[in-house]
Parts: structure tokens; sequence; C-alpha cells
């Protein structure tokens, strides 16, 4: 079953497709381009790097000697889930001059490996959270404060992620209007 | 129980290191897990819940979620084996370039030789018909300084404008035309383009980009359509006309139809959803795009309710003046001096120099910012050859003879239209779908509702029958055509044009002829 779903799905990938906008001319819009709003996380370097940065910034919070072991790995699980939930499921669009307004309506998570789930990049960035909710909770033995912390960030984090939630937008919180109006097309 | 298992492991276990530590460890592991994990449920069930969560889904994501191998694709590359190359070519079924589309005709075509003045002399069979097809309504297409302007305008600049606009295309006949057409229309600048279907395709697509709205009659004809499709924004349609409002259209020709009361209920909706969602006005581009004469319909946008509705609701006007441009109004300025309105109501309107100018092309009026937006941002006119400067020379010779001769013809056509309109009218079996003033009309079958497309084909035969017994008559009349692709079908019509050179007698004696041929064709 597996290797048959793998084998449908390279040959429905055989030629390039992206998920982008939401009335079906998305689809033809960006046929054959690449989104290089995303196109640079595919790279493990890039996840080298991301791994080096998070571990880099728990370095330098763990040196300023203000935290004991659990406060810093909580300071920075709460950091990094800010800035994630801000870059990958809040702000939209890409940066990107040149792709008129395509990718408007999705978030960068969204763009990401053109609206696939569990690529190899999304995976990596699943397991982050994850690994950085562990430290905080085991090194506290389980405090209620620290869980009451940590776990709602992982949780957030890894409900956004999920493919079920792609292109969903909760009573239209962080909706584009226009693009994720209540009724679109009559 | 889980307290017994706990108590037995603990009695014997040996505390000090020696091998037999080691071994009793061993051999006891199962256990001890068992003991330690069984008192952590115990004591701190949440520690064991939300670790196991973690632990879990993290095992879920790296081992039983299968990876999908998207760096490949992403990057354009995807390699198949042979084989399921081979099935791949296998598989596919090519679609056609075309749609099959059921044959709208069964009748041979009609096929005309050349124009001469108000005829139409017919190929093969030499013979002579009044032209009521052309929309040439003021017959400048017909007269000698149209055509004289394009020679000379020829003989200066050769025949092609050699590229876009902003290529080396603009010559002065363009810039000319521009400033002819912006002074009669009493606007600040105008925008020529070299296609008049591309002038309405382009210029919505200008300004309504992806994400905003559009509200769009029904009865648009394609060349809207297509600029609706083009602009990638979401598009809701209100009613033109329904059947019941076709009927109110015969009585109350001037006013006609309901489409307001839609768009007004649309507008309310959107309004609504604004609150709901807390959306506000600015974001996003709003518009209403409405034809002035609808090409399909023959009858008049209600100018006066659009201004009110749009102005109360924050909306953009695009009007596509087409047809409506050198016909309506008592000096040919289209639908706004019509209703007596100033043209600065109108927040994009364009104009087409193709039928009552008797040229090509077509022109986009408005405010200054209106007109520089497009001349980066207008397709048509980046990315197309300007026009021929002889057909510009022609369209602004066209809007010299409207400003000089426009208010006796135009009255003479508004006449002319009112006499076949009404002459049409009281043919049995047939009724006038368009309103008295327009010099199109349009003439449907009597009572015939809102159809499918069984019925709309069958309808067409008919009504080819009677068009093709009218050339018989001597009157050369059109079956409106539309195509597969449009949204919306409009009512299959004779579509008559009117112009005002038309004689009482020719307009008398093409009643006449229909009344006969529909005679001949429903009474068979």
């Amino acid at each position: 079953m597996a290797a048959e779903a793998e084998e449908v799905y390279r040959r429905k990938f055989s030629y390039s497709l992206a998920d982008a906008g939401d009335d079906g001319q998305g689809v033809i819009d960006s046929g054959g381009m690449l989104n290089k709003n995303t196109e640079w996380l595919q790279n493990p370097f890039t996840w080298a790097f991301y791994v080096c940065f998070v571990t880099v910034i728990w370095a330098i919070l763990h040196m300023t000697q203000l935290f004991s072991f659990a406060e810093s790995t909580t300071v920075l699980n709460v950091v990094h889930g800010l800035v994630t939930f801000l870059f990958f499921h809040w702000i939209k669009g890409s940066p990107d001059e040149f792709t008129q307004g395509e990718w408007n309506g999705l978030t960068f998570w969204e763009q990401l490996d053109a609206g696939l789930p569990w690529t190899p990049t999304k995976k990596f960035l699943m397991l982050v959270p994850a690994l950085l909710c562990l430290p905080p909770l085991l090194a506290s033995d389980y405090d209620s404060f620290y869980v009451a912390v940590n776990l709602p960030i992982f949780l957030i984090l890894e409900t956004a992620k999920l493919p079920s939630m792609h292109r969903v937008r909760i009573m239209s919180i962080n909706a584009t209007a226009g693009i994720d109006d209540l009724k679109k097309y009559h | 129980m889980i307290s017994a298992i706990a108590t037995a492991a603990s009695d014997t276990m040996p505390t000090t290191l020696s091998w037999e530590t080691v071994t009793y460890y061993v051999q006891h592991a199962p256990q001890l897990y068992a003991r330690w994990w069984l008192n952590l449920v115990q004591e701190d069930p949440g520690h064991v819940i939300v670790e196991s969560v973690l632990v879990l889904f993290v095992l879920y994501v790296l081992f039983f979620k299968k990876t999908l191998n998207t760096r490949a694709p992403a990057l354009g590359i995807t390699h198949l084996t042979p084989r399921e190359v081979d099935e791949l070519i296998k598989d596919w079924q090519p679609e056609p370039l075309v749609p099959a589309v059921p044959p709208t005709s069964t009748l041979p075509t009609p096929v005309v030789e050349r124009v001469e003045g108000g005829e139409l002399v017919m190929a093969g069979t030499g013979q002579r018909l009044v032209n009521m097809v052309a929309f040439d309504f003021l017959g400048f297409g017909q007269g000698r300084e149209v055509r004289a302007a394009a020679v000379a305008a020829m003989e200066k600049y050769g025949c092609g404008s050699c590229g876009p606009r902003g290529f080396y295309g603009t010559i002065d006949a363009h810039l000319k035309l521009e400033d002819q057409a912006a002074a009669f229309m009493r606007t600040e600048a105008a925008i020529s383009y070299s296609d008049s279907a591309a002038t309405v395709s382009s210029c919505i697509a200008a300004f309504a980009k992806r994400g905003d709205l559009i509200l769009a009659d029904m009865g648009v004809h394609e060349a809207v359509q297509t600029g609706l499709d083009l602009s990638r924004s979401t598009v809701r349609f209100f009613k033109h006309n329904d059947m019941d409002d076709l009927l109110r259209v015969l009585q109350e020709p001037f006013f006609g139809h309901n489409a307001t009361d839609e768009l007004l209920r649309m507008l309310r909706e959107v309004e609504q959803e604004d609150v709901s969602t807390g959306r506000r006005v600015l974001d996003q581009r709003r518009f209403i795009v409405v034809e002035g004469l609808y090409r399909n319909f023959g009858d008049l946008a209600p100018m006066p309710k659009l201004l009110e509705l749009k102005e109360k609701y924050h909306y953009r006007l695009v009007v596509d003046e087409g047809l409506s441009f050198g016909v309506l109004g008592a000096s040919g300025r289209g639908v706004t001096e019509h209703y007596g309105l100033p043209v600065t109501c109108v927040d994009i309107m364009t104009v087409s120099l193709a039928h009552a100018l008797a040229s090509i092309g077509g022109v986009c009026v408005g405010r200054d910012d209106v007109v520089d937006h497009q001349r980066l941002s207008g397709a048509g006119y980046c990315f197309s050859a300007a026009a021929p400067p002889f057909t510009a020379a022609a369209a602004g010779e066209s809007i010299r003879l409207l400003e000089s001769e426009g208010p006796q013809l135009l009255q003479q056509l508004r006449t002319n239209a009112k006499r076949l309109s009404s002459g049409l009218a009281r043919v049995n079996g047939l009724q006038v779908i368009s309103s008295e003033e327009s010099p199109i009309v349009h003439v449907a079958l009597a009572g015939a509702g809102a159809s499918n497309q069984q019925e709309h084909l069958q309808q067409r035969h008919t009504l080819e029958k009677i068009a093709e017994a009218c050339r018989n008559e001597g009157y050369a009349v059109a079956v409106s055509r539309y195509l597969q692709k449009e949204r919306h079908h409009p009512p299959a019509t004779i579509r008559l044009a009117v112009n005002a050179l038309q004689t009482r007698e020719q307009l008398n004696g093409c009643v006449a002829a229909v009344a006969k041929a529909a005679a001949q064709v429903l009474h068979a």
C-alpha cells in the first residue's frame, strides 16, 4: 500500500505543480516555478545552521548565569515558539516581488514544499518543538509551572503544522480579505 | 495489584556494588523498570502522560510517517523508472486542443463578398442585402471622410506601428487620438489600445488583482468576462435579467431591469461579511463592473442607481462603454450623458473605437492617475503592438465628425432605432428584449423563457431559419452567437443593428421582412 502510494505520488509529481492561490488558477500560475520564499529551507545545511543557531542562543542565555537550566531552556522554548509561530504560521505571502501575489493567502508553512505533508523539511521542523520542549520538563522534573509554560507551546506549534490544518483559518483568525472570504465564488 | 508487584520487587533488592548486584539488575531489569514506571504512574501521572505524548510524537514523526521524498520534484526533477515512464505514456489521454462544440447551426453560413454603402453583396449569388448587422451606427464606415483620413495616414506613416507603445510604437497619431478622446469626453486623459476587446479586459485586470472583489453583471459580454478572469479577483455575478423581468423591460424600456436590486442584496451581503469577519473596507479593492449599453441584451445600465450604491458601499465603478460611446447621449458621450451625469462619476470607462467610430481599437478615458497606471499595467497596452497609425487617424477623424455632425446623426439614429424596435414589437411570435433607444435590437421568440442548453439550441435553429428567410427578402440580419465557455448564456436572439443612414423605407421594409419570415417559419 505504502509502495503504491509512493508510486502514485512519484508519478503525480513527475511534473512540477504547486499549490498556490485558492481558486485553482493559482496552480496554473505557479506551475513550473520554484517558490523562492521557502526553497532555501529544503537544504540540510540550513537545518544544521538552524540547530547550531538555537544552541548558540541557549548557550548565551546559559552563560549570562541569570537562569537555571530549566529556566534557560524554557526561555529558549518560549522565544523559539513565538518567532517560529510568527514566521511560519502567521505572516503570509512572499517577499519575492515577482510572484504577482500568488502566495498572498498562504503562510510560510503552507507554502513550504508546495503544500505537501510529511516532507523531510517538514518532519525536521516538526521535531524541533518536541525536542525543545523536553529539556525544561526533564530538568524541572515535570514541575507544573514548567509544564504549563512549555507544553502549550509544543501543542500549538505542532497543531499548526499538522497536514489537516493546511489552509484552515479557525474563526477567520489570520484570514486574508478576498482570499479566505466566507464565500468565494458566486 | 500494582503495589503488590512493586513491594515484591523491592524486598530482595541488593544495595552493595558487586558482581551479584550487576547480575541481579540484569536479571530483574524488566521487573525493576516496571516497578519504577508504575511508581511514577502513581506518584506523578502528569509526568508520564506528558512525556509519553512527547516521546510518542517524536517516534511517530520519525518512524511511523513515511517521508515523501519531495526534494527532487521541488527542484523540478523526478527520475522515473523506464516502467513508470511507459505507464505514464500509456495512461496519457490527450485532451482536445479545442473542446468539442455541438453544431450551433445546420444552415450554410452566408458569406459576404463586399460591402457597398449600406448594402452587402453576397458571395456566389451576388444578391444585394440591406446591411442590418454592422455596428456602424453613425454610418461613418460608409462615408468618405474616415476612409480619406485612413488613406492619408497610411501614405504618411505606412501600415504598422512596429512595436508596443512603450517600445518605439508610439506615433503622433496615437497621441493625437488620445488627446482628442480625452477632450471629447472631457476627462483628464485617455489611453489608446490597439484592440477593442483587449481594452476592457486589460483595463479590468490592470486594477483588480488577486484577493480583490468584483461584482459584475451576468449580462456582460465575453471581453469583459475575460477581464474578470484575468484579474484573478473574487468575482460575484448579479442577475442581469430574468424572464419575468423581460416583460417589465418591455413595459419600461428606459429604466428596465432589477439588476440593481440583486446588486443591492449582494452589497449588503458583503457588508455583513465585513462586520462578521472584522474585515475593513480598505482591505480589498472593490469594483462594480457593468456595460453602458449591453451588447447581448441591448438595454442600459441604470447609472443613477449604480452611482448611488457605489458611493454608499465604497466601490469603484467600471463601465464598458464599448457600444454606448457615440450612440447614447445628445452628443454621443455615452451612458453618463444619457442620464445627464458628469463623466467623472465613473471611475474607469472603456470605449471601443470599432463600432460607432468605424475604426479599430479602444480607448480608456478617465483621471490622470487611472490612465497613467495603465501605461505600465495594462497588458494590452504594454505587450501588444500599438494600433496602426491609420486606424488611430481614422478614429480621430470619426471623433472630429462626431463633434461636428454628431447631434443630428444621433437624433436620426434614435428615431431609426425607435422605428425598428416599435415595428418589430408588433410582429407576431417575436418579442423585442432590447430597450427603445438602443440601436442594437435583440428579438427573441415570444414567451422564450429561461431555457436549458437544449431549448436554447432549438430556439437558435428557429431564429436562424427566420434570419435566412429575411435574407431571402433582401435584409441581412444576424442570429447572436455566444461562446460555449461563457458563464451565463444570454437568450437566443436575432440581432439587428440600426444606423443613422438607414431610410424609413428600409426600416419599414426590414420589419415587414422579419414579420413575413417569422410567419413563414413559425406557422410552417
